[in-house]
Order: structure tokens, then sequence, then C-alpha cells
């Protein structure tokens, strides 16, 4: 069990020296510069498993979550099968290697079809946060005006996506002038106010609480900010690339279908006002972690499965977006999401706020190699991971 | 001498595309001799490969390639195996195995042909990926602009009809402005949207506002197909309001050129009089096409090197 | 660099060039022309023509751009723009008189004679050049020369057309 000397913890000032509370000794790290902190939550993750053993498996989930200094992962239902049963959540794994906890958010209709709700009830008692629309914005909206107030009464959050069900099947980039040079068709920014003021105005008519993202738009941020001035539990969150890239890395490549995301990135103006509603804590940080294999990328821009990885350099593209601050990074990529989780979570993550460097995937623990940010130049590092370490707290000898 | 691929008319610097214009002059007068071939890439392998069918373009490259000696192949979908769901770096993996010197690709997404030229060492040259650009109908187009009025500088061409999905419309529009020309749009608002300010382009609302002012009238195919959703009424709504009529021609000036990047719908952007007439240079455009072509493979194969006969003496000093 | 011609050496190899082209066109049958091989050729071509048609040899005009016949197109080098190629006349049964400024390895001629015969049958082609400065890589020998010049296989011979110069570096 690790002893980090000279460190900076969390909340207090001044450097410490901290040791795990219980076990045998173990290394010293130095940890003079480095700050350790609560450890981070995903809020919107894509496993890979089961059913996508090219994308991810539970040993490189785990290993890209440790890098990244989370310990606990939100997972989308979009695996195979489709977790939509209690069945399904029975055989999940709950704790990856290196102790990363997985809260799975099982489908919110069967199948993910839009249609039949899942026996929600009996999902709720295998501690879950919540159940998930899966990135399909409901076609109907009596049936998401129902299963929101169904899962009022089991205390289940709903994940949702902000869009029109409509709009949101067209295009593949922000649709703007940038779109029509590219020739590219456009995905407008309507399609997020529409989708978001929908799920606003039924949270406020049922009570019910949800999570929503991720948000891309300055409208977007202005309604959340309005839901939460009106006090309506929502927690809106953005993916930590959208905090650094904006439509026109698309040109860059060109056409690289690493930056091949759904919903798209959108203008500089939107980059800006998403950067604002994090340090307003109006918005939480996800790492919004999507692995591809190489034979999903590796296609027509239009025709890549979108997504991209984030597990990795969620941290380094906050800190960096944030301009250093990391007080706000940690409230937004740690504190805010462990409000929704079901139980009270631990763990720490050991960070450089200040280390420089180029982000290079082939580097990276994930199996996958899509992380939208490769290239780019960001601040802040993960040292280490302790998913589940308490630690004692003294003050240097 | 004009780089590895022709990818876009977007970015082309303006002496790429007078020289390009310049060596297409000098080509037409090949297809005027009675033997039409020259052999400057004799023994080398152009690859067509079409993943939407397009007669036109694809015998025209072709006949191209085989006016300079090259040989050709052609790859298209109903003859490929892209159907068994082969991806296009997979056919292009094959493609690369035949060793070809230069790949002509059509393709229904935009930055295709930039997927396979990132990827490949051959000359790529798009011939229309997506909705994105066709950069050898542009430049067909401009020479064809460029024989009538002596210059593209100043002219004033109005392009109407479906110019947000129009790549044959994003060519024109890049390659006449760089060339110092004004490009006028019209259309309905579902196909000249408001993103159309990406483009350097002067919005109008209709035929009647666009034609008076112009010396070039560019009529864009209406596509049946997009016809659903929403997009358009009824083609006869579209004659009425955005067709080519011999009255709006009259109204335009006898000087007027019209030109139509087919295959014309009769009735609908252009009425079957003013497609026949003295104005319209439809066909011109379709030889210019080949005499483009050929300078396009010939600047871009040109400018590779052969150990064969590298080291000889140069004919320059000769 | 060194003066090869000055103008009134240029306007005595014209004069021979002249008087050999009205001595050896004597007794023919077919209809002649006199093509000049882009660019240098072409204003050589248009002062022999005038000289035989002061002499009451009428022939006709055309030139050969030969780029697109290059055996070293890929050599890497730059590549030339393409010039203009017209023959306005019928080239199937007339005699040709190739006109070139300088002949050195004989590879444009080469060229212009694979070019000349994508066009037709000629009677008979002849050459004839300003200067012949040797160094030869092709069986190939002018009919009419203006000037032979001893030269290095370094050195650079250009015509001046409009100083009636011609210069070896």
């Amino acid at each position: 069990m690790p002893r980090i000397e000279g460190v900076r913890v969390w909340g207090e000032t001044g450097p410490r020296v901290v040791e795990a509370a219980a076990g045998p000794p173990g290394e010293t790290i130095d940890g003079r510069g480095l700050v350790l902190v609560p450890s981070f939550v995903d809020l919107g993750c894509d496993p890979g498993f089961p059913g996508f053993p090219v994308r991810e498996t539970p040993g490189s989930l785990a290993d890209a979550a440790l890098a990244g200094g989370y310990a606990d992962l939100v997972t989308r239902p979009c695996v195979d099968p489709v977790p939509d049963q209690p069945e399904h959540l029975a055989d999940l794994r709950r704790t990856l290697p290196g102790g990363v906890r997985v809260w799975p958010t099982p489908a919110l209709t069967r199948g993910l079809a839009g249609l039949a709700l899942s026996e929600l009830g009996l999902l709720s008692r295998f501690s879950i946060p919540g159940v998930s629309d899966g990135g399909l914005a409901m076609a109907d909206t009596v049936i998401l005006r129902n299963a929101m107030e169904y899962a009022r009464e089991f205390k289940l959050r709903l994940w949702l996506r902000p869009a029109d069900p409509g709009l949101d099947a067209l295009g593949v980039v922000h649709d703007s002038p940038f779109a029509c040079v590219l020739g590219l068709r456009g995905n407008p920014g309507a399609n997020e106010e529409i989708g978001l003021t929908r799920i606003i105005a039924l949270v406020r008519a049922t009570g019910a609480r949800v999570v929503t993202g991720p948000i891309g738009t300055r409208v977007g941020v202005d309604l959340l900010r309005r839901a939460a001035a009106d006090r309506l539990p929502i927690l809106g969150y953005v993916a930590a690339r959208n905090l650094i890239l904006d439509e026109r890395v698309v040109e860059q490549g060109p056409y690289d279908t690493r930056v091949r995301l759904h919903p798209p990135l959108r203008s500089a103006d939107d980059r800006e006002a998403l950067v604002e509603g994090v340090r307003d804590r109006v918005l939480a940080v996800a790492a919004d972690h999507g692995p591809r294999a190489p034979e999903e990328k590796e296609l027509e821009f239009e025709r890549a499965v979108p997504g991209a990885t984030g597990l990795e350099t969620a941290f380094a593209a906050t800190l960096t977006a944030l301009d250093g601050d990391l007080e706000a990074t940690v409230h937004a990529l740690a504190l805010a999401p462990r409000a929704v989780l079901p139980e009270t979570t631990g763990g720490w993550a050991l960070v450089d706020p200040v280390a420089v460097s180029i982000v290079d995937p082939v580097s990276h623990r994930s199996l996958a190699r899509n992380d939208a940010l490769a290239g780019v130049r960001l601040r802040g590092r993960v040292v280490a991971t302790f998913p589940s370490m308490e630690f004692l707290v003294t003050l240097p000898a | 001498m004009i780089g590895k691929d022709l990818l876009q008319l977007r970015g082309m610097p303006r002496e790429t595309i007078a020289t390009i214009l310049d060596t297409a002059d000098q080509m037409r007068e090949v297809g005027r001799r009675r033997v039409k071939k020259v052999p400057p890439l004799r023994g080398r392998l152009v690859v067509t490969l079409f993943f939407e069918n397009s007669t036109r373009t694809k015998t025209s490259f072709e006949l191209a390639a085989k006016r300079l000696s090259a040989d050709t192949l052609s790859f298209s979908v109903s003859t490929s195996s892209t159907t068994k769901g082969e991806t296009l770096m997979d056919t292009a993996r094959t493609i690369f195995a035949m060793q070809p010197d230069a790949v002509v690709v059509r393709h229904g997404c935009a930055g295709a042909p930039h997927l396979l030229a990132r990827n490949f060492g051959w000359h790529v040259l798009n011939a229309g990926d997506g909705i994105h650009e066709h950069p050898s109908q542009g430049l067909l187009d401009m020479l064809t602009i460029r024989d009538r009025l002596g210059s593209l500088d100043g002219a004033r061409v109005a392009i109407v009809g479906d110019v947000q999905h129009s790549r044959v419309a994003r060519s024109n529009i890049w390659g006449l402005t760089t060339m110092g020309a004004r490009v006028l749009v019209a259309g309905p608002g579902t196909m000249c949207r408001a993103e159309l300010a990406g483009l350097p382009v002067e919005m109008r609302h209709t035929i009647d506002d666009v034609v008076r002012d112009a010396d070039v009238i560019m009529l864009l195919r209406i596509q049946h197909e997009r016809l659903g959703r929403g997009v358009l009424p009824s083609p006869r709504e579209y004659a009425s309001f955005y067709g080519l009529d011999l009255a709006r021609l009259k109204a335009a000036g006898p000087n007027v050129m019209v030109m139509h990047p087919g295959p014309i719908n009769r009735g609908v952007e252009i009425s079957a009089d003013v497609a026949d007439s003295a104005q319209s240079v439809i066909l011109d455009q379709v030889t210019n096409g080949i005499a483009v072509r050929m300078a396009l493979l010939y600047l871009l194969l040109g400018s590779d090197g052969a150990p064969e006969t590298a080291g000889g003496t140069s004919h320059a000093a000769d | 660099m060194s003066l090869v011609l000055d103008p009134a050496g240029m306007a005595a190899a014209v004069d021979r060039l002249a008087e050999g082209l009205i001595t050896g066109l004597q007794g023919q049958t077919a209809p002649v022309a006199l093509v000049g091989i882009r660019t240098g050729g072409v204003p050589l071509a248009e002062r022999l023509r005038a000289r035989l048609a002061a002499s009451g040899i009428p022939t006709s005009r055309g030139h050969l751009d030969i780029t697109l016949y290059r055996d070293d197109l890929y050599t890497g080098l730059e590549k030339p723009l393409l010039g203009d190629t017209d023959l306005p006349f019928e080239v199937t049964g007339t005699g040709i008189v190739l006109v070139d400024d300088v002949l050195f390895t004989g590879r444009t001629i080469r060229a212009a004679l694979g070019e000349l015969h994508d066009f037709g049958r000629p009677a008979w082609v002849r050459l004839c050049v300003l200067v012949d400065r040797g160094h030869r890589e092709l069986p190939i020998q002018p009919d009419f020369v203006g000037l032979r010049v001893e030269t290095q296989l370094g050195d650079r011979v250009t015509v001046d057309w409009a100083r009636d110069e011609v210069l070896l570096r």
C-alpha cells in the first residue's frame, strides 16, 4: 500500500504525507507538486461489453479508467444484449480489475425500442443510478412522460438524450455554413433545444429526476441554467472534448473520423458557452467514453460509427479548458457526478495539474485508439488512481 | 506541378486553375486530330472506381485516359464486391494490388476521395464525392465560360436550383470566385439554405432576381428522389418559380450563356426550347469535359519520376 | 559565354539554309510544308518560308509542339506547359521540312517524327536546323544545316530570335 509524501490533499492546504489506512506498506511516491483529489465518475460510458470485444474488454476499460483518474463508470445500455431485464443485471460485472466500479443504467424501454417500459421496479433492486434511453431520444412524448412518472416512485433517475427524435437523425456534423462548405449534412442546434425543452417541461410536470447530455449548444446551457434556477432536479453534462474542440476540427485531416461524433461538435461560440457552463457549475463533465474498433472508424466520414474515447483525456481537457482551475475541474468531473450515484463512493486520483503533454492515443490503455483529442496539447496529467483507498493524512515530519 | 491529387477546387490557387484550363485548351486540339491519341501516359494504369452510377463522367475520364495512351480499368459497384459489405478501404486495397497510377473515384460520401488520398500513394481524382465537390465538372464549366467570355475575371454567373445538395455548384463556386468571377444563387429555401453563407455567393430569391444580372445561367438538375420530406411541393411549382423558359431567357438578354451539367429534365429546370437554343452550351460542356480530364491526368501523372528514363538528356537543352 | 553568331552571321546562316532548300526542293512533285518545332523552330520556319516565297516556291506553314511525345516526361523535371500543334494542311502526301533552331541529341526530332506520323503519312520528311551542336544520341542527321558548332556536352546553345544572336554557355 502506497505512501505519498509532500502531496497536497484536496480541501486542505500545504503539503501532507498520506498513507493507506490499511494493508502492508508499499512503495513511496514523491508527491511534490501533485494533488490528491476525489476520483472521477463518467456519467456516460459505453463499456463495450458484453457484445463488442473489439471495442473494449473489462480489463482494458478498467486500465483506461485508472489511467484517467476514474473509479466509477455509469454505463449506457448500448451493449448486446441490451440490458432491460433484472436477469441481465444479475449477470453483469460490477467491479472491474483494479477496483473500478460499474454503475449500469439499464434500458428505459424494452430493447431501447421506445415502446414498452422495462420492469423499472424490479431493476431498481440492483443498486442502479437510473435507467437510460441509450442515446435514442424517445419518439413518443406520452411514453416519455409516463416513464418519468413511473420511475420517480422507484427513485430512479432517467438518463435522457437531449434531442428531437426526428431532427436527431439528420446530419453528421453541426448544421452550419461550415458543414455546407464540407458538403456534409448538418444536424441542427435546434435538435438539442427542442429535446431539452421537452425534458425540462416534463420534469417540471412530473418531478422526475433526470441526467441529460451530452450538451453541445449555448442554448442548451442557457436552458439548463434556468432549470437550475428553478431548482428542477436535472443534471446536465458536457463531454470533456467539447470544451476543447469545435466543428472546425473536421477540416483537419480532413474528414478525420475520430471527430465523427453524435451529437456533433458544434460552433466555437457553443464551445465557449459550454466552458462557461462548467465554470458556473451548471454542467458536469463526462468522459463520454465511446471506444470504437479500427474497422468502425476506417470508413467514409458519414459511415463511420460515431463516438470517441474519453476516459484518458477528460481530466486534462477539462483542466485545460478551465485555464487550470482545479477546483472547478474536480467539481465537474467528480463531485457533481457523485451526487447522482445511488451510494456514497470514495476513491482518489493523484494528479499533476501543470504537466503538459500532447495526446497520443497509441499510448492509451483503452483497446480503442479513437480519441478525438489526438494531437492536441493539454495541461494536466493523472499519476495514479486509488478506487477504494482510505488514506490517513498526516503533516510532514 | 499541380500536386498529387485532385480532391477539391476550394483552396486551389489561381495559377493552378489557370494552368489546368490552359492545358485543357491545348488538349482539345488532340480531339480534332485524325489519330485522337497521344503517347504521354503510355503503359500507365488509370482505374475508375465508381460507387454511384454515372455513365457520363466515367466515360469522359476513360476516354481522356485513352487519348493519353493510358490503360483503363473500370471498377463499379455492380461488378465489385461492395454489395457484399466490403469497406471502401478494402476495395482500395484490392485495387492497390493492381498497381494503378491513378484512381478516379465517385462516391456518395463527402471526403471518400480524401480518405483514399491519405492512405494510398496513387493519384486520386475526385469524380464527385457526395454533395461536396465535383472538381473536374467545375473546371470544364469554367473552360466553357472562358471560351465564350474570354475571361472569368468579372464574369457574373447565376447558379439556380438545389445548390445545397450540389457538388457541381460547390466546385463551380470555389473555382469561379478564385478566378475573379461573381456567383449569384437562387433556389427554393430548402435548396438554398441560410447555411450557404459559408460559400462565397450572393443569395437571391427567385430566378428572375439573378438572370437579369448574369452573363451565365447555370441550371442544376432537380433530383426527383430528393423531393420527399417537404423539400419541394412539385416539379410544376419548381418550373414556375425556378425553371428557365424562353421568356426568362429573353429577359436575360441575347448574350447570356445557358449551362447545365446534365442529364437535363426538360420542362422542369429548363424548357425544351431553351435547351436546344443557340445560347445553350450544354454540348460544348461535354467536349470540354474530355479535354479538362486529359489535362488533369497529364498534369497529375506527368509529375511522376520514372527511373528507366531518369538521367537521360532533357529535351529542354535540345 | 561566347557569341557563336552575331546578327550578320545569323543572316548568312539563314541565307545558306534558304539557298540549300531552294536547291534541294527542285524537282519535287509533292506539295511542301515547312513545319517549325516549337518554340525555337517556329521563327526560323517563318523566315525560310518568306525567302522561299520570294523565290517563287510556295510552301504551307505548320508547327508542332512535341511535349506529349517526349521520352523524358517522367524524369521528375518540371514539366513545360503544353503548346499548340497546328498542321493546317493534309499531311498525307505532303513533303515536310521539319525546322528547328538547335540540333543536339536528336530526341526532339524523334518525338516530332512520331507526332507527325499520327497526323498522316508524309510523302517525305527532311530536317533543317540553324545550328548543329553535335552529341547525337539517336541515328538522326540533318539535311540542311546553317552552322556546325563544336560544344561540350554540358554547354547550352541558345538562339535569341529577338536580337538575332546565337550564344554558347
